[in-house]
This record gives C-alpha cells, sequence and structure tokens, in this order.
C-alpha cells in the first residue's frame, strides 16, 4: 500500500506518517490541539508475516496496532481461502476477525471452535469465536495476525528490550552426541522444575478451594520436563533416528519443536485438552509477550527413563513467524484450575511458573554486527575479490579477443576453463546462478513498491547482475548465457564430454530451430504474467529453469526434480545446450534486454553469407543469418566465428586471398580464381 | 524512550491555509505536511511551495536527511555508527554528518569548559540501569561513571573517532535533533522551499505561516503539560527546548536526563530553557550550558554566547532576555 491508499484507509483526523524506515510500518497520527500524537501503527500482515493459507497464498490483513499492543483495527485486505470463497462466503471471516478489535498483544488469544466461548474478554486469557468448518483458515489467519503484530510490537512498541528482534540467536546444529536422558538432564539440555503440594496449596489459600476433595494427604509433587527438540542433541536422542527425521519433516523452516513432561498429579494435559490444538493449561511466554503453542501429535515413542514412561509428554510447535528466541528464557506457565461450588461452580485458576533457559554454549548468537546484509558481504569478501578479478579478466578477453582466437587450441583451453570456473566456483561454491526468479522477484517488489534490499543479501547474484548489465549494453546477452552460466556451462562440458566418447550431435532443421527459439519467450512471458497476477503459480513455472536442482541444491532433490534437470543436462549432449536456447526463460528475459546492445562487435565480411556461409554452418547456436548478419539474441559469443574470420585458413574469404596473394607472386594464368567469382 | 514535548508550534498549524495570503503577485502556496518518527519522538515537517511536484521532491530529500542523520546517531539501533563507536572505541571512516556534528559538540564543550559534554553516557546508563531496579545510584556509582566523562578524550579525525578512555560511551541525544532542525532547514531551501517549519523535536523555520505570518512557537510549562507559558515569535533562529520533565529517574525531578558533567548529578535550579540561535546543533546544546550554569549566570552567557534564552525555575518563575520577544502566553 502506499501512503495515499493508507490515508484513504484511516480517514482524517488521522494522519498517515512517513512509512518506517527499517519495517514495513506506517506510523498512525493524530493533531490534538497543539501537539501530534502517536495513535499507532499500521501495516500489512503479509509484508511481516506471510504465512501461506490454505489455498498456498498468504491472507493480507490490514492492521493498526496502538502503542500499547492493543489492536485498534483490523481488516481482511485478501484471503484466498476456499472456505471463504465458495464454502461459507466472505461473512463469517469479517465477524471473525471484527473480534480482535480492543484485545491485546499481551493476551493469550484462544479460538474456541465448539461455541464453548468463556466470554472472558479482559485479563491476561480471552477467547474469540472460531468459524465452523473453516478451522484451519482461521488459525492460520490468528497466527498471520499474532506474527506480524508481535514483529511490529518487539520493533516498534519496546518489547524487544533493547535486542535487534530481527536478529535472533539459533540453536548449534553440529553438536550432537550420544546422551542418555540422566545426561541430557545434568548437562541442562533437559530442565526440571518440581511443583510441590506445598506450593500449590499455598497459592489457593484463601480462594476457598484450599484442599481440593479427592486429594490425600501425601499426594506427592508435581515433576514439570522441559526440552528443546529441535537441538539435534535433544531430538536425536530422545526421539532416535526415525523419530527425529520425522520431527524434522513435520517442522517448516524456523519453527521451534518443544518438549514438555508432566508427571504427577498436576498435568497440562487433562479432559480438555486436544490433539493438534492449543493446550489450555499450558502457556508460553518470552518477555511480556504471549507465543502460541500448538501440540504437533507427535506419537514417535521417546527414549526416556521406566519411571517417566506413563507421564503425559507432548511435543509442541511455536510456528517460526512468533520469533521465539532461544536465547532468551522460555517462560512457561502452567494453570492449575478448581472448582469451587457444585451447582454453578466457580473456576478457579492459579498459574506456576516453569522457566527453561537453554545452555548459552549451544547457541549461535547472531552477528553482533550493523544489518545483516553488511555482514554477508563482509563474509563473502574474499569470494567476491575472486569473482571480480575473473570478471574483470573476462572482460579484457571479450574487448579484445584477437589474440585469444588466433590459436584454435588456446580459446578452446580458455573456453573449457572459464566454463570450469563457472560451474564448480561460480555456481556450486559461490552460489552466483542468476535466475529468472530475480527478475519475477524484481517485478513483483516494483508492482507492490516494496525495497529492493533483498537483492543485497545475495552478494554474488548483485556482484554478477552489476556485470551482466553494462555487457548488455556491449555486448547482448551472450557473455552471460555463454560465460557466466552455471548450467549452460554444465550443459557445455557435458556435451564437450559426449563427443569425446563419440556422440554425434545433431543439428535441428533452420525452421524447427526458429520456431522452437520462440518457446522460452512464451515461457518467459508467462513466468512473468503468473508473478504479477497469481503468485503461487509463478512458483511454479520457475520450475522449469533446473538452476535450483542442479546448481544450488546440486541434484540432491526429489527424483522428478533431479530427473527434468538431469535430462536436460543428457539432451546437450544431442542437441547442443537445447534448454538455453529454447527454454530458458532468463535467456528470453536477457535476449530481450540484450536489445538495448550498442556494439556490433563480431566483425564481418561483404563476403559473408553472399557467398560464404562457413561460419553458419559452424555456428553451433545457429545464431547467423543465411545472409551472414549474426543474431544477437541467440549468440552465446563462443568466438568460434571470430576465430573462423581472424583466421587465414579456416575463413574462406581469406583462404582465397591468400592463395591469389600467391598466384599474383607466381606469375601463372589464372587457374585459381575468387570464390565469389565461381558462384 | 519517548521525548516529551516543551515547544509546540502554537498558532496557525491546526488550521493551514490552503491558499497562500502572502504570495502576494506569484502563484497560490500549496502546502503540505509530514509526520513520522525518529529520535524517540513525534517529528513532523510543514513547507509551501506553489509547485507540487518540487513540494513533494523537497520533502521526501528532507524525510531522508532526517533518517540518515537518526541511522547515524541513534543509540537504539545497535548499527548505527555513533553505538558502534561505542561499542568498538574506534569508528573508521565516520559519516560526513556525525563528523560535522561532533566538531560542533566539541568546540561547545570547549569554549563551555565542559558543561556541555557528549561523554555523558556512562552517566546515564547507571542511572537508567538503578532505575529498572527502582532505586538510585549510589555515590560510588555515580562517582565510577562520572571518571569516565571526558570530552577531550574523544579524538576526531576525517579518518577515524577514538574514544580513547575504556568504558566511555557518547550520547548526542543533547545535541542530534537540534542539528538536525538546521540541516532539514538548509536542505528545504536548497530545493526552493521558502516557507517552512520544521519540528525534528527542535524547531527550525523558512519565512511565515499559511497565514503569512511570522512562525509563532509556544514553550510548555514544564509543570503543567498541556498549559503554555509563554510565546515567542520565531525570527528565522532555531530553537530548542531542554526541560527537567522529558525523562526522570526521581519523582521529584530532581534527578533527570540532564547531567552536570562535573558533579554527575542533574543541575538543581532549572526547570526548563530555551535558546534561539542561528546554528541548531548550537542552539540544543547552549540548553544544556544554561542549565548547568543555573539562573544567575544566564543572562551573561547569553550575551556572551550572542542567543537568546528564556529559562524557567523549579519553581515555576520565568525571564527570558529581551531579543526573543516572548510574551506570557
Amino acid at each position: 500500500m502506499t501512503r495515499e491508499r493508507m490515508q484513504t484507509t484511516f480517514a482524517a483526523p488521522l494522519i498517515v506518517g512517513e512509512k518506517d524506515a527499517q519495517l514495513p510500518v506506517w506510523p498512525l497520527f493524530k493533531q490534538d490541539a497543539t501537539a501530534t500524537a502517536l495513535v499507532g501503527y499500521a501495516f500489512e500482515s503479509i509484508d511481516l508475516a506471510p504465512i501461506p493459507g490454505f489455498s498456498g497464498t498468504p491472507m493480507n490483513l490490514l492492521v493498526l496496532l496502538d502503542a500499547k499492543g492493543v489492536f485498534v483495527e483490523v481488516r481482511v485486505l485478501s484471503q484466498h481461502e476456499p472456505v471463504f470463497l465458495d464454502g461459507l462466503g466472505e461473512a463469517p471471516l469479517l465477524r471473525f476477525v471484527e473480534q480482535y478489535r480492543g484485545l491485546s498483544l499481551q493476551q493469550n488469544i484462544r479460538i474456541e471452535a465448539d461455541g464453548r466461548r468463556s466470554g472472558e474478554r479482559a485479563g491476561s486469557d480471552v477467547t474469540i469465536d472460531g468459524v465452523a468448518k473453516a478451522t484451519a483458515s482461521v488459525r492460520i489467519l490468528n497466527q498471520s495476525l499474532l506474527a506480524a503484530a508481535l514483529r511490529v510490537a518487539r520493533a516498534k512498541l519496546g518489547y524487544a528490550a533493547g535486542r535487534d528482534p530481527d536478529r535472533r540467536a539459533r540453536v548449534r546444529t553440529d553438536s550432537y552426541r550420544p546422551m542418555d536422558w540422566q545426561a541430557l538432564l545434568q548437562a541442562g539440555f533437559v530442565q526440571r522444575m518440581s511443583l510441590g503440594r506445598d506450593a500449590v496449596e499455598m497459592a489457593f489459600a484463601g480462594s476457598g478451594v484450599e484442599a481440593a476433595a479427592g486429594d490425600t494427604p501425601g499426594d506427592t509433587s508435581t515433576e514439570v520436563y522441559v526440552a528443546y527438540l529441535n537441538a539435534p542433541v535433544v531430538g536425536r536422542n530422545l526421539l532416535g533416528e526415525a523419530g527425529w527425521l520425522h520431527l524434522l519433516g513435520r517442522l517448516d523452516d524456523g519453527d521451534h519443536a518443544l518438549l514438555v513432561i508432566a508427571d504427577g498429579a498436576h498435568s497440562f494435559v487433562g479432559e480438555t485438552f486436544v490433539r493438534g490444538a492449543v493446550p489450555e493449561r499450558l502457556r508460553l511466554h518470552q518477555g511480556e509477550l504471549p507465543l502460541e503453542l500448538r501440540d504437533l501429535d507427535l506419537d514417535d515413542p521417546l527414549r526416556l527413563p521406566p519411571s517417566l514412561q506413563r507421564a503425559d509428554a507432548k511435543v509442541f510447535r511455536v510456528i517460526g513467524p512468533a520469533g521465539l528466541d532461544p536465547a532468551l528464557p522460555l517462560d512457561f506457565s502452567l494453570r492449575i484450575t478448581r472448582l469451587n461450588g457444585i451447582v454453578y461452580p466457580q473456576r478457579i485458576h492459579r498459574d506456576f511458573p516453569v522457566r527453561y533457559v537453554w545452555p548459552a554454549a549451544e547457541l549461535v548468537l547472531p552477528a553482533g554486527d550493523s544489518k545483516a546484509w553488511h555482514a554477508v558481504w563482509r563474509a563473502r569478501a574474499a569470494e567476491l575479490g575472486v569473482l571480480g578479478a575473473a570478471l574483470a579478466g573476462l572482460a579484457l578477453m571479450l574487448a579484445r579477443p584477437r589474440r585469444l582466437v588466433a590459436d584454435a587450441a588456446r580459446l578452446n583451453r580458455f573456453r573449457t576453463g572459464v566454463q570450469l570456473f563457472t560451474l564448480l566456483f561460480i555456481g556450486w561454491f559461490a552460489q552466483g546462478q542468476l535466475s529468472v526468479v530475480n527478475l519475477s522477484a524484481l517485478l513483483q517488489a516494483l508492482l507492490a513498491g516494496r525495497d529492493l534490499d533483498f537483492f543485497l543479501h545475495d552478494p554474488i547474484s548483485v556482484a554478477l547482475w552489476a556485470f551482466v548489465v553494462p555487457t548488455l549494453v556491449l555486448w547482448g546477452r551472450g557473455t552471460f548465457c555463454g560465460w557466466l552460466c552455471p548450467f549452460g556451462a554444465l550443459q557445455d562440458l557435458t556435451s564437450q564430454l559426449a563427443r569425446r566418447l563419440g556422440v554425434q550431435r545433431r543439428r535441428l532443421h533452420r525452421g524447427v530451430d526458429a520456431r522452437l527459439k520462440k518457446l522460452k519467450y512464451l515461457l518467459l512471458a508467462a513466468i512473468l504474467a503468473a508473478a504479477a497476477l497469481a503468485p503461487p503459480w509463478a512458483d511454479r513455472l520457475v520450475e522449469a529453469e533446473p538452476f535450483k536442482t542442479a546448481i544450488t541444491l546440486g541434484f540432491v532433490r526429489s527424483w522428478p526434480f533431479v530427473l527434468w534437470a538431469g535430462g536436460l543436462v543428457l539432451a546437450s549432449a544431442f542437441v547442443y545446450k537445447a534448454f538455453c536456447r529454447y527454454l530458458c526463460p532468463l535467456g528470453a528475459g536477457l535476449a530481450l534486454l540484450g536489445r538495448v546492445r550498442r556494439l556490433d562487435w563480431i566483425a564481418r565480411r561483404a563476403q559473408c553469407g553472399t557467398p560464404c556461409q562457413t561460419c553458419r554452418h559452424r555456428c553451433e547456436y545457429q545464431a547467423i543469418r543465411p545472409d551472414g548478419s549474426i543474431v544477437y539474441e541467440e549468440c552465446f559469443q563462443c568466438l568460434d566465428c571470430v576465430a573462423i574470420h581472424a583466421s587465414d585458413r579456416l575463413c574462406a574469404p581469406l583462404i582465397a586471398q591468400r592463395r591469389q596473394r600467391t598466384i599474383a607472386i607466381r606469375p601463372l594464368p589464372a587457374a585459381a580464381r575468387h570464390p565469389s567469382a565461381t558462384r | 524512550m519517548k521525548r516529551q514535548r516543551f515547544l509546540r508550534a502554537a498558532i496557525g498549524l491546526g488550521a493551514l491555509a490552503v491558499g497562500g495570503g502572502l504570495a502576494a503577485g506569484g502563484p497560490a502556496l500549496r502546502w503540505q505536511r509530514r509526520e513520522l518518527l525518529g529520535f524517540g519522538s513525534t517529528l513532523s515537517l510543514k513547507a509551501a511551495h506553489a509547485d507540487a511536484h518540487t513540494l513533494d521532491r523537497a520533502l521526501d530529500a528532507a524525510v531522508a536527511t532526517l533518517r540518515r542523520i537518526e541511522a547515524q546517531m541513534s543509540l537504539f539501533d545497535p548499527g548505527s555508527a555513533l553505538s558502534r563507536l561505542n561499542r568498538d572505541g574506534v569508528l573508521p571512516a565516520p559519516p560526513t554528518e556525525l563528523l560535522e556534528l561532533l566538531h560542533i559538540a566539541q568546540s561547545v564543550s570547549r569554549a563551555s569548559d565542559g558543561a556541555f559534554d557528549i561523554s555523558v553516557q556512562p552517566l546515564w546508563q547507571v542511572f537508567a540501569a538503578a532505575q529498572r531496579s527502582a532505586r538510585l545510584p549510589d555515590a560510588q556509582e555515580v562517582a565510577d561513571a562520572r571518571a569516565r566523562v571526558d570530552w577531550r578524550r574523544i579524538e576526531l579525525s576525517p579518518a577515524g573517532l577514538r574514544l580513547r578512555r575504556p568504558g566511555m560511551a557518547v550520547t548526542l541525544n543533547g545535541i542530534a535533533q537540534g542539528y538536525a532542525a538546521d540541516r532539514v532547514r538548509r536542505v528545504l531551501a536548497g530545493h526552493g522551499i521558502r516557507h517552512a517549519l520544521i519540528d525534528a523535536g527542535e524547531f527550525a523555520m523558512l519565512g511565515r505561516n499559511g497565514e503569512g505570518r511570522a512562525w509563532t512557537l509556544g514553550i510548555a510549562d514544564p509543570r503543567t503539560e498541556a498549559a503554555l507559558l509563554a510565546h515567542l515569535a520565531a525570527d528565522g533562529r532555531c530553537i530548542a527546548t531542554s526541560a527537567d520533565h522529558a525523562t526522570n529517574f526521581s519523582a521529584d525531578r530532581r534527578h533527570h536526563h540532564i547531567f552536570d558533567p562535573h558533579t554527575g548529578y542533574s543541575p538543581p535550579a532549572l526547570a526548563s530553557v530555551t535558546v534561539a540561535a542561528d546554528s541548531g546543533a548550537v542552539a540544543d546544546a547552549l540548553t544544556k550550558v544554561m542549565f548547568v550554569a543555573g539562573p544567575q549566570r544566564v543572562p551573561a552567557l547569553a550575551r556572551r554566547w550572542g542567543v537568546d534564552v528564556l529559562w524557567v525555575c523549579k519553581s515555576g518563575a520565568w525571564q527570558a532576555t529581551p531579543g526573543l520577544g516572548a510574551v506570557a502566553a
């Protein structure tokens, strides 16, 4: 949204301020008498917590959060939930969202699906009505709203207590060693808290329900154990190899899994506990902000000591966008409820804190230095240096190819050398594969008016683009496609190898070739259109590009992707660089952008095309027209034709000239004639 | 940490005139305002120009200037140049604006014999830390912190900044807002803006307000938040105010965010000081110098610095040098 649209949404007397420099939020002000007062922050949830909805596309909410963390306004801007599109219609969703008005981020907000709503709206707990048949959609909406609002609260409302809220610590994943339960407990990976009977009674003192019926004297205490399962040292040890892998499969990127075990009279599992739901008796806070715990419904057996085999053990998930920071204490609270009275019993709650602090030695603290992307650039300075030197060398060679092309063997060595460097260093090592995703992301960011900062997190790509764009102006798309594309290099090297093994390359008929070359433009158009109109489709379409599979992931991916990428590499052995020439949407984009090319730098002579066709037949890319001119949009700058042009042994017109010269020296009758005269 | 406002643009701002009465003969002026959060406070810009596009560009540039200055000088942002200086004790290749402001700060410190000192941050830290456990720091803590306060130990050069004593820390909260107001005024003027009110926490103005009159500022009563103590008509100088009720470490306002670098405690006599000076940074810094000097020495200091001052004692009584043209509200 632009400020103008925000201003029409939040009408006067509210004044929409300047968009924040760090977060996509707008401060809203109100003019009272002489001072301008801050009303709160307006933001779109999709900018802060794009959690995919049931349809795969995130819902987008417009939120106004006041300076104390209270929701002033929550509106649905867009949603693609099937149930609210054709099933129930939007009305129940809008009614649901209305309920957030006036609620605070500091409250535990629970959605009650079955109308079993307590009606509480004040205090630390609040229940809102769910929407029947749309439980999942409503849950995702709640998560999107809370995660987005939590980010704003941490960054803007002081809840982060001076820490940079976007730089959270991570748990070390490289410290696995076999440990049993006792060892885990001793090392502090598993932590125990005892809740004694006396402490419970003390908390209920004066409440009218001091000694609950059924409690026998001598009733032992409750032991609560907490463990952070994401760390392999905990998860692999407690779940075993299979269970650990299963857990990882159940977690999305950034999710946290917490194991809680209660053994004794007071458990968080009771008649109100619903599998897969938010537990009623167990809460989690960090600082002043509650984080939603949700039962992961994990049934894998845990390697617990015999004494705990019968205890209640559950694994809970905290979603990544909620922003749990493992470097901060996890403050759980266990709720014990007693009933007062028999006919209309009054429910009396007491909460008992359980604090879990993950051992500091097992944390990877975020770089304590400036903004994340600065650090990324510094960390990759050496790679950038190597890349910069290589690009400079390549630019020199392309600008003055004469020496290079003078010797066919030298040209071949240089080309193979660069291809190897591109594949091994730029591609697999430095992960610098430019992709049509760069183009579609750019388009989406521009359409949405977003910052382009996100590109800065990938220094190698930025450096490559910074080199490729000027080369488009000078020489056209071939500089990237022929020299700097790792997947292109992989195809080239494969087909060279295949040729040595005796595989015959096929050259498609000129008409077929010309038609196939148009395919890539269609693919590009489809991707860009989808990026602008239907982003989830763009995500699927860009998979036509095998770069992610082959270069980014090094072919470690599920088999359909590997088959596609591997097939394309193999295809190049038979039809040289078929993917590049016929399918590559990035290549299509570069070919279009390359139309700004200023130089016709591949030298031609008058005889090229009429009559000489040597280069055209030798051009592996079929990028020379019968009239001898170069189709720069299809030229990969292999320099073959440049070498031919410069060689008086390969270039027919030059051969002829030489012969003429020879003839001139030896005064014999004109037996050999200029080739142009023979046709 | 939200700063409270002591100085308010009192008159003629609620109702921005649409046309410009003052644009006699010229095309009608358009007025625009921008509000943003910065320096822990609400900042606002109002400016006029006949051409909407020019006005937009000028205000965009002004907002960018405020953001840039804050990004260099924020103590809240751990990545700011100033935070890095405080953390590492050195800062190679400091940003130009930071370097310029530090030079101004140091020259005020020199001329005031250290009554203004940007290295008072350790004092703030001990008072703030004590406040978190609901107490005041003891004499030893204050003395330890004060031992780390010394503006002469800050080394400035275009090649780098250096804090020459361990544990030193610099705060620009006492000067950055005045500097920012000044800078923004230059930016707007550079875009051809001739009428503007800049509230960057401290004030700077250009030309006249929407009604064609001089900009008028109201000085808030440091004891009754909503009330105004006096009005003053701005004359093109930057105007800065400091008061004891902004951030308090004690309910009686004896301990607040302004420190006397020589004692380590807040100066006892004054409740609020407003300074009008050509330079916003100097005006802002001088409010602290006046605070530290106390009411008796204010008139002499005002003459020496060639500025005008309005000062409010803890009792609520106020006085002003004649050049300010202050009238009771």
